[in-house]
């Protein structure tokens, strides 16, 4: 944590609209991600957890615009990438990069372990078309993989080997900024460890800055150096990462948190699972005032009719935003 | 993949007969000025309309020439003709398509209604007024036939490249900065092989009889130089008396069709990852 914001997110919108009908009449608008703020440091992970369809996958797209934001602003390194030409906004994406959820979606299975992570470097044109093998050798071992695996085919590879295939392509660029949209959710529970430590461990030899996108609290507690919590396309908690852990303060942090089984029995004992009621609502169609109200056990008349507003109600020095009336 | 490809292939019998002919009758008439016994304009005025024998395997027609050597040479063209037109055609289906599926919106409504356009003019007519001015050559018939045939290609490669550009590597292609064409090139249209060359395949078969067709209406390829579809033509008056001169060629395109569409058949079960292994 040093430095200034590498990534700046201010108000960030994603919304889709909802045709039907024979004439593609707009009838609705899904709104995946709805104004949503926050920074990441040089050097920072900042963790984003919530349940499937909060809109964090949404929100990681739109900060790289592999999907473009309905409303906002994303600045990386000071630059609004929403005003770069596309040729700009194209070189640009070196600096940036993405892991995918699924290790079996991402890998192009017609190209060569060797040609999918040597792409970037072909678009890029970095180094000399004859260094770029070594470069991709490199990269293999950095994450690793044999480099003979450059010959090989995705098909050739378990789950998370081709993760780490992933892995290396994004950072065969040197990117300083990398989305990880739940690099390890898709991957067998005794490798996830593995890939997570691999991730920790290329971020600290190659100060890297993470965006990490998971619902698995452990993995992103331990990921982590601050958290923020997204529910229906709003963040709704983001504290310094003990800090949320120990002392939560929005309803839906607290719910989740409860669903997470402690390893020490005598704490195990005391947990007290707080069970949400009903589904998460359609982000076609989300509740007036707080969103989480319809399923927060703590709701009042008022919930209903003003939004929170994301404030810090943290200690000097100690920011913790949270979005409620009542924390 | 490429085992498994080639084990569902191999299961149809007919489609590695068909593979076998194809290659065999594509060869010999390759090899036409080398195999042939006479010259394909060789016309011998003492031996006219002579039946099959041993110097003449499927005899002579009319001038004297000999009708084997015509079948080799008129092979030549007709499958030439039919390789040269279905890459014409799925070249500019799959550029079509790809561009209409992969940027969507107006460029997509734009491209899909000339296809259908094209769909809707009945071919044959047009083929023969396009011919009727042109010069008869072998590359404006491939040119013709090709720029007739491109609309099911165009069609399956756009709804193909709809589900590809959807994947997760392209997203990837796109965040590490690859240009439109790069991942079209590079990663959508690698990905939609399998019917782009089932197409293919089955436009081989459907080129060669246009230009037979044309043959036979006297719009194509002109004599002296033979094709299946011409020496059709010229057996026509003689086809109840001289029956070899019009069962030959009339065979050839039957074969070679039926063969190339076997093949076509066979791929696209073969390579759609649909099915199981069995």
């Amino acid at each position: 944590m040093s430095g200034a914001p590498l990534v700046e997110v201010e108000d960030l919108s994603l919304h889709f609209p909802v045709r039907q009908g024979l004439v593609r009449r707009q009838t609705g608008t899904v709104k995946a991600v709805d104004g949503v703020s926050f920074d990441i440091a040089s050097g920072e992970t900042l963790g984003l957890v919530g349940e499937s369809g909060c809109g964090k996958s949404s929100t990681g797209r739109a900060v790289l615009r592999l999907a473009r934001p309905t409303a906002g602003r994303v600045r990386f390194a000071g630059e609004d990438l929403g005003r770069l030409s596309p040729a700009s906004l194209r070189s640009a994406r070196r600096h940036m990069q993405m892991v995918f959820q699924s290790p079996f979606a991402s890998l192009n299975p017609r190209l060569s372990v060797g040609a999918s992570i040597r792409e970037p470097l072909d678009v890029h044109a970095l180094g000399a078309a004859g260094e770029r093998d070594a470069r991709v050798a490199e990269l293999l071992s950095l994450v690793g993989l044999d480099p003979g695996a450059a010959r090989r085919h995705p098909h050739e590879f378990s789950g998370g080997q081709r993760q780490r295939i992933g892995i290396a392509r994004a950072l065969a660029t040197n990117p300083r900024f990398v989305v990880a949209d739940e690099p390890i959710s898709a991957l067998d529970v005794s490798i996830r460890a593995q890939i997570v430590n691999l991730m920790r461990d290329l971020k600290d030899r190659l100060g890297l800055t993470y965006l990490f996108i998971a619902h698995d609290l452990a993995m992103v507690r331990h990921m982590s150096d601050r958290v923020a919590v997204m529910y229906l396309g709003r963040i709704v908690e983001l504290a310094s990462c003990d800090e949320l852990f120990d002392r939560p303060l929005h309803p839906y942090t607290r719910a989740l948190l409860s669903a997470v089984p402690s390893p020490d029995p005598d704490v195990e004992e005391g947990r007290i699972r707080i069970v949400l009621q009903g589904d998460v609502p359609s982000p076609a169609d989300p509740p007036s005032g707080c969103r989480f109200r319809t399923r927060c056990p703590i709701a009042t008349a008022r919930c209903a009719q003003e939004d929170p507003p994301l404030r810090d109600r943290g200690s000097p020095g100690l920011p913790h935003q949270v979005a409620c009336h009542f924390s | 993949m490429r085992e498994l490809f080639w084990r569902r292939f191999a299961r149809r019998r007919a489609a590695v007969l068909s593979l076998a002919f194809f290659v065999v009758i594509g060869a010999a008439c390759a090899l036409a000025p080398v195999l042939a016994p006479f010259p394909f304009d060789g016309i011998d005025l003492d031996s006219v309309k002579q039946p099959p024998s041993l110097s003449h395997w499927m005899g002579t027609d009319d001038l004297g020439r000999d009708v084997f050597t015509r079948m080799l040479f008129g092979g030549r063209v007709s499958i030439l003709i039919g390789l040269l037109a279905a890459v014409v055609g799925t070249f500019l289906g799959t550029a079509i398509g790809a561009a209409a599926g992969y940027h969507g919106g107006v460029i997509d409504n734009v491209l899909m209604r000339i296809t259908d356009v094209a769909y809707a003019i009945p071919t044959l007519p047009l083929l023969i007024i396009l011919s009727a001015y042109s010069r008869a050559a072998l590359v404006s018939m491939v040119l013709i036939i090709g720029l007739l045939s491109w609309m099911t290609t165009a069609r399956v490669v756009r709804s193909q490249v709809l589900s590809i550009k959807e994947m997760d590597y392209v997203e990837a292609a796109r965040g590490m900065g690859a240009t439109d064409l790069r991942i079209l090139v590079r990663h959508i249209v690698p990905n939609a092989l399998g019917p782009i060359l089932v197409g293919a395949t089955l436009g081989v078969g459907n080129a060669i009889m246009i230009e037979s067709s044309l043959s036979f209406l006297g719009l194509g390829v002109q004599p002296p130089t033979p094709t299946w579809g011409n020496m059709l033509m010229d057996s026509q008056a003689t086809m109840v008396t001289k029956p070899w001169l019009t069962l030959f060629p009339g065979l050839a395109i039957l074969f070679v069709v039926l063969a190339v569409n076997f093949i076509g058949d066979a791929l696209r079960d073969a390579l759609d990852p649909s099915a199981s292994s069995r």
